[in-house]
């Protein structure tokens, strides 16, 4: 027993004496945002008078991570926490969790979830809904900071102009398309396509995992031949395999539509950023919905 | 102040942990003497119905559980007084026939709304200053009654036999723990998770059997050893971001071994069951008859078992 007693106060000090609590910037906002699109709009929104950690890691899917008591803790600092909504089932009970931090939580997506009567979490990826989440992020800054709200209203102008120039692109080539259709490997782009008078056909369903059976595959081949599709859609995070099966079958070309979900290590390492990626998908939707 | 400590949703999980750290031993000393270390397993099980049968009639899953426990205490209590020496094999039964209905009710339930895996492994994280009220208010209930009933409950858990003949409420006080039993099972589930309260019920007290002589000291020595297993488990957790309901059931682990080893060989346990030599037809309370020709020997029925020193 006084062995056993001992042996336990020995590793009882050895564990308190390896902890160090993190320090963080004095003077700035502290900012929790939930995955990449909107630490993205935090940052661009917040500039230097913030300081942003964000929790999901890249490469990680938003829907399925949770966080560790340690992120909680990192979670109960911050005095705003930016999420989308839907995507992070997670956002709501850990802001319950921490209710005596009285963090204030911007839910950026909240009544821009419904699409063609469904509830479809992706409204970062269409231009003209992320600049009403920038636009919720810059009202819930200025309403937290005062001091500093001029700064977020012209950090948040500025984006919101950049974002302003993919949404006249993507009206254009709306109206320039020779085909209304895309296909893509799962269901991320109803957003975009409803924004901007197109229709998205995909491989899969909502969740990147679900595989399509046999049959709808089959239709999906008569459908892509009807509508004469040139390009079939896959995205960065998930397997190609089966959009480049179906382009095969197809005689079409396969090409990335990225739904901006996070950033992988290459993307980092090269600069790329939220509006690098949607200029490039524009120039994707361009090629198969023009050409 | 250690960062582990700096946010409110830590300190109500240490609360919490704490507190099932002094409840379930204290239980958990009598249940393993009876030979029913399983009944936190058995009983989590029909626990699982209950919330599964309360999810699909909108019920709510903390009075379906409670009410599915104790049901399922007294009937285990029932059909064990009948078939006393096959305890382990009445609580088997339980445990499938619970898993049984609770798939059939998660299967019926097209809704969904219940979480397995929140039932199985709870979540210390999101302990709430509610949750953390019905764990005290369970400890405190289980202190009393281990405090008044102290003696006649030592002689139930050694000798049920003796105690009936000595006229104790034999009946009215297993009940009592079973259904006391049930509802800290019911109720602390869905805050620590059925792994954590069915562990803490038998490791601490498994750890004090090594090390303690009297079954007072086994009783406070759960106690202690469940405490440390928490503190260290919910600390490893953190720091090492690990599930806290497996790091503290690890620890717990980990303290058996080390008491295993440095533990000293007098200790109480149950008496062996007394053995029937088919050779003298007869009775024997050895393990082994000393009759020249023992070909082999079963058990015989149930003589009851006392304290002793081996």
């Amino acid at each position: 027993m006084k062995k056993i007693f001992f042996l336990i106060l020995a590793i009882t000090i050895c564990l308190t004496g390896c902890s160090s609590p993190e320090r963080k910037a004095a003077g700035k906002l502290s900012v929790v945002a939930s995955f990449y699109p909107m630490a993205e709009f935090a940052r661009a929104v917040g500039g230097d008078k913030i300081d942003i950690v964000t929790l999901v890691p890249d490469g990680a899917e938003p829907h399925d991570w949770e966080p560790s008591p340690r992120d909680l803790t990192r979670l109960g600092r911050a005095k705003v926490f930016v999420y989308n909504g839907i995507v992070e089932p997670w956002a709501d009970t850990s802001l319950e969790a921490l209710k005596e931090r009285k963090i204030f939580g911007v839910e950026a997506g909240r009544n821009l979830f419904l699409v063609n009567g469904k509830q479809d979490p992706h409204v970062w990826i269409s231009p003209r809904k992320a600049m009403k989440e920038v636009q919720a992020i810059c009202q819930a800054f200025s309403e937290v900071d005062a001091k500093n709200a001029a700064t977020y209203e012209k950090n948040a102008a500025n984006y919101l102009s950049e974002l302003q120039k993919l949404d006249t692109e993507l009206v254009k080539i709306s109206q320039a398309a020779k085909r209304k259709s895309f296909v893509t490997s799962h269901r991320a782009f109803g957003h975009l396509a409803a924004d901007y008078g197109l229709t998205q056909i995909s491989i899969s369903g909502i969740s990147p995992e679900s595989e399509p059976n046999p049959r709808d595959l089959k239709n999906l081949v008569n459908l892509v031949r009807k509508e004469n599709v040139k390009y079939i859609f896959f995205e960065t995070l998930a397997s190609p395999k089966l959009a480049e099966m179906l382009a095969k079958e197809t005689g079409a070309q396969s090409a990335v539509l990225d739904p901006i979900e996070g950033l992988d290590e290459e993307g980092k390492k090269a600069g790329v950023d939220y509006l690098k990626i949607q200029k490039e998908n524009v120039e994707a939707l361009r090629k198969a919905l023009c050409e | 102040m250690l960062e582990m400590f700096e946010m409110e949703f830590m300190q109500r999980a240490w609360m919490a942990g704490l507190l099932m750290a002094i409840t379930c031993p204290l239980i958990g000393s009598f249940l393993v003497l009876r030979r029913q270390s399983l009944i936190g397993d058995g009983l989590g099980h029909i626990a699982f119905a209950g919330v599964a049968g309360g999810a699909l009639v909108g019920f709510s899953s903390v009075l379906s559980a409670a009410i599915a426990t104790i049901i399922g205490a007294l009937a285990i209590e029932k059909v064990r007084t009948k078939l006393s020496d096959l305890a382990d094999m009445v609580l088997a039964i339980f445990f499938y026939c619970g898993m049984g209905l609770a798939v059939i009710f998660t299967g019926l339930n097209k809704e969904g709304g219940f979480n397995l895996s929140s039932v199985l492994f709870g979540s210390l994280m999101t302990v709430s200053t509610q949750d953390l009220w019905i764990v005290a208010a369970l400890a405190l209930a289980t202190i009393i009654f281990v405090i008044i009933f102290y003696r006649p409950l030592q002689y139930l858990t050694f000798d049920e036999t003796s105690a009936k003949v000595n006229g104790l409420p034999v009946a009215g006080l297993s009940l009592l723990l079973a259904i006391l039993t049930a509802l800290t099972i019911a109720l602390s589930m869905r805050i620590v998770g059925l792994l954590l309260v069915s562990a803490m019920m038998v490791i601490p007290v498994a750890c004090a059997l090594q090390t303690s002589r009297s079954f007072a000291t086994t009783i406070l020595q759960s106690i202690f050893y469940g405490i440390v297993s928490v503190v260290f488990g919910l600390s490893i957790s953190y720091y090492a971001n690990l599930a806290p309901g497996g790091t503290i059931v690890l620890t717990s682990t980990i303290l058996f071994v080390l008491s295993l080893i440095l533990g000293k060989s007098k200790r109480i346990r149950p008496a062996p069951d007394p053995i029937h030599c088919k050779v003298c037809d007869e009775e024997k309370e050895e393990t082994k008859c000393n009759h020249p020709d023992f070909p082999e020997y079963k058990k015989g029925h149930h003589h009851g078992r006392q304290e002793r020193d081996e």
